[in-house]
């Protein structure tokens, strides 16, 4: 039963067909008519209750003058009879109603299962590629729960503490998380045409050095945008902020998006990030491409998470509490429409899928799955290049078009045979198996 | 809260759910009244609803039964001659508030409104609203597994119907 090309093909259609809305004079004129409505259906109760008071009076009345003769005296019946009941009462309400335990307690959304799978992979990798550093997190798109987080240095062991200090510890560079969040403000601001046409390879529109793209400048000669952002080409993103977007827009839409604010899981020590600087044109184009600024895995999680969750952006939190509103307590706002996040995983998907995708290799079988990958030279404290060393990530989310799990993995500085832009097959494996593992298990856990 | 402030509550929260599904249901933009009408049936049903389903499932599953009953009604009107209620038609379905999407989602709509009311309902539910498996087999009164397989002839049947009429499909051109 494995679908056609084509049929997919029109079930992706019938898929991004527009979200419809009521206009706002309308849904307020259902509201009033809901009021009226149940002013009425009040006001029609209130008499129907009467009603029952009134025949239930008589119908007493009734009975006592009919059974008068054969009553006992009051006085000798009514303490035991009364009694009795009470008592019947009270059991009655004790098995009646379930015990209230008052509020019930903040339980850990990690789940078990997920952080052992993760540690299990962190441990494979160690051993495969002997990084300095590797964080992996796994989270619930829908709620911002985390359920599974995990990081482990050369020189130190996996403690909680240092688990939590790298999701919360800012890094140069975001890569992929930015050049997502630029993609969505290019759509949402209707900047974005997908079917234009641009020169790819080297980008001469700014002053300064020349952008290029990261095969050596060389490009893909003129290829659509939308070709642009699926092969990652940084010019791509270069002329879309600095010929249409421009980096005011950006910079608020990385605000929205929540970077430069610590997020407020309950992790000590976030750090809060840096804003990208925009104020040179340059400066602006490339933090599209993901360069500049500084953010913690934690708000790249929660940026991205806002794309899968139909752009409401989430707070990431560490604990739940049942019957509390999960979803109101923790949604922080909607950042883009509906529509645009569902472009956007659309577009991440065929990045993954897509023939011209720069992220082929990082699929499942059987199971969509929209990521995006970055390599970034890693910097001193200065914002100097640190020659030959390099951080490879990935982060993304499955199923694409109705995302369960969304997990990120950093690598820091990995030992690989590979050169530099072959990395991606350094950070396929694990991002594989903790997408598959973590899907499988939440899968399961909703069926049950 | 006062139970009866949960309706104002869920209309806030799931109205628009409850409008795009009639809109695409009936393939008609002014359907505040029928919304109207799914709420108002909402706030009389309350005291018996208490917690069986999710309220959006059960709030679509009413408003699938007066889309029901809405196009049976249009079936009668439409049956008449037009003398008879030519004004009725002109007041009811006047074209300027008919659906109208982009012309190759036009072209996808209209060959899927051709289809059996069942493949229908389930492309309507999953795909264009994207509601889960389970809540449409809930809103259908189907299994789950129905759900599933009339999904998939559903999606065939209508691509069949797109290639026969040599209408090709461009994904990309449709999105953007």
């Amino acid at each position: 039963m494995t679908p056609s090309f084509e049929e997919k093909q029109v079930s992706s259609l019938l898929q991004s067909f527009p979200t419809l809305r009521m206009e706002e004079e309308k849904q307020r004129e259902v509201i009033q008519q809901l009021r009226r409505e149940k002013e009425l259906l009040k006001k029609r109760r209130g008499r129907a209750a009467y009603r029952y008071v009134i025949g239930g009076v008589a119908a007493l009345l009734g009975m006592l003058w009919f059974a008068s003769p054969f009553l006992p005296s009051p006085s000798t019946l009514a303490p035991a009879h009364s009694g009795g009941q009470s008592t019947q009462a009270a059991r009655a309400d004790v098995n009646g109603q379930p015990a209230e335990a008052g509020k019930e307690a903040a339980v850990l959304t990690i789940d078990a299962q997920i952080q052992t799978s993760i540690e299990q992979t962190i441990a494979k990798t160690f051993d495969a590629v002997h990084p300095e550093r590797m964080t992996v997190i796994v989270s619930d798109p829908g709620t911002g729960e985390i359920l599974a987080i995990g990081s482990r240095s050369k020189n130190g062991a996996t403690d909680d503490a240092e688990r939590f200090a790298a999701a919360g510890k800012a890094q140069p560079n975001p890569g992929a998380a930015y050049q997502i969040v630029t993609l969505a403000a290019a759509i949402q601001e209707g900047k974005f045409d997908p079917r234009e046409i641009y020169e790819s390879g080297t980008y001469k529109g700014i002053p300064g050095e020349p952008i290029k793209d990261f095969n050596n400048g060389i490009g893909w000669g003129k290829i659509t945008f939308l070709e642009g952002f699926l092969r990652s080409s940084n010019v791509a993103f270069a002329k879309l902020v600095h010929e249409r977007l421009h980096g005011d827009t950006l910079l608020e839409y990385f605000e929205r998006f929540g970077f430069g604010r610590e997020t407020g899981m309950e992790a000590a020590n976030e750090e809060a990030g840096k804003l990208p600087n925009m104020d040179e044109p340059r400066k602006a184009a490339l933090a599209a491409t993901g360069l500049g600024g500084a953010a913690t895995p934690l708000q790249q999680m929660a940026a991205v998470g806002a794309i899968a969750n139909g752009g409401k952006l989430m707070q990431p939190h560490l604990y739940k509490q049942a019957g509390t509103d999960e979803h109101n307590r923790y949604m922080v706002r909607q950042v883009v429409s509906e529509e645009t996040a569902r472009k956007v995983r659309d577009i991440l998907e065929s990045v993954v899928a897509g023939e011209r995708g720069s992220g082929i290799g990082l699929g499942l079988p059987n199971v969509t799955v929209a990521a995006k990958h970055s390599v970034v030279e890693k910097t001193d404290p200065k914002g100097k290049a640190l020659d030959g060393k390099y951080t490879v990530s990935v982060i993304g989310f499955a199923p694409s078009d109705q995302p369960k799990v969304l997990v990120y993995v950093e690598i820091d500085e990995p030992q690989s045979e590979l050169p530099v832009v072959g990395w991606k097959k350094v950070v396929a494996p694990p991002f594989q198996e903790v997408l598959g593992n973590s899907l499988q298990h939440v899968q399961q856990l909703q069926k049950r | 809260m006062e139970p009866d402030d949960r309706i104002e509550q869920w209309f806030l929260r799931y109205g628009n759910d409850v409008y795009q599904y009639l809109a695409y249901f009936t393939g008609r933009r002014d359907v505040e009244d029928l919304v109207q009408e799914v709420f108002t049936k909402a706030l009389k049903a309350l005291s018996g609803y208490e917690g069986r389903a999710q309220p959006r499932t059960w709030l679509l599953s009413i408003a699938r039964h007066a889309a029901i009953d809405h196009s049976r009604k249009q079936k009668m009107i439409d049956w008449f001659p037009e003398t008879v209620l030519g004004f009725l038609r002109s007041k009811e379905r006047s074209p300027e508030n008919a659906l109208v999407l982009k012309e190759q989602l036009q072209e996808v709509y209209h060959t899927m409104n051709q289809l059996k009311r069942t493949y229908r309902e389930v492309l309507i539910l999953r795909l264009i609203e994207g509601i889960s498996t389970e809540e449409t087999a809930e809103i259908l009164g189907w299994s789950e597994a129905k759900v599933s397989t009339t999904l998939h002839r559903a999606v065939k049947a209508l691509q069949k119907r797109m290639s026969n009429s040599g209408k090709e499909v461009h994904l990309h051109d449709a999105i953007f």
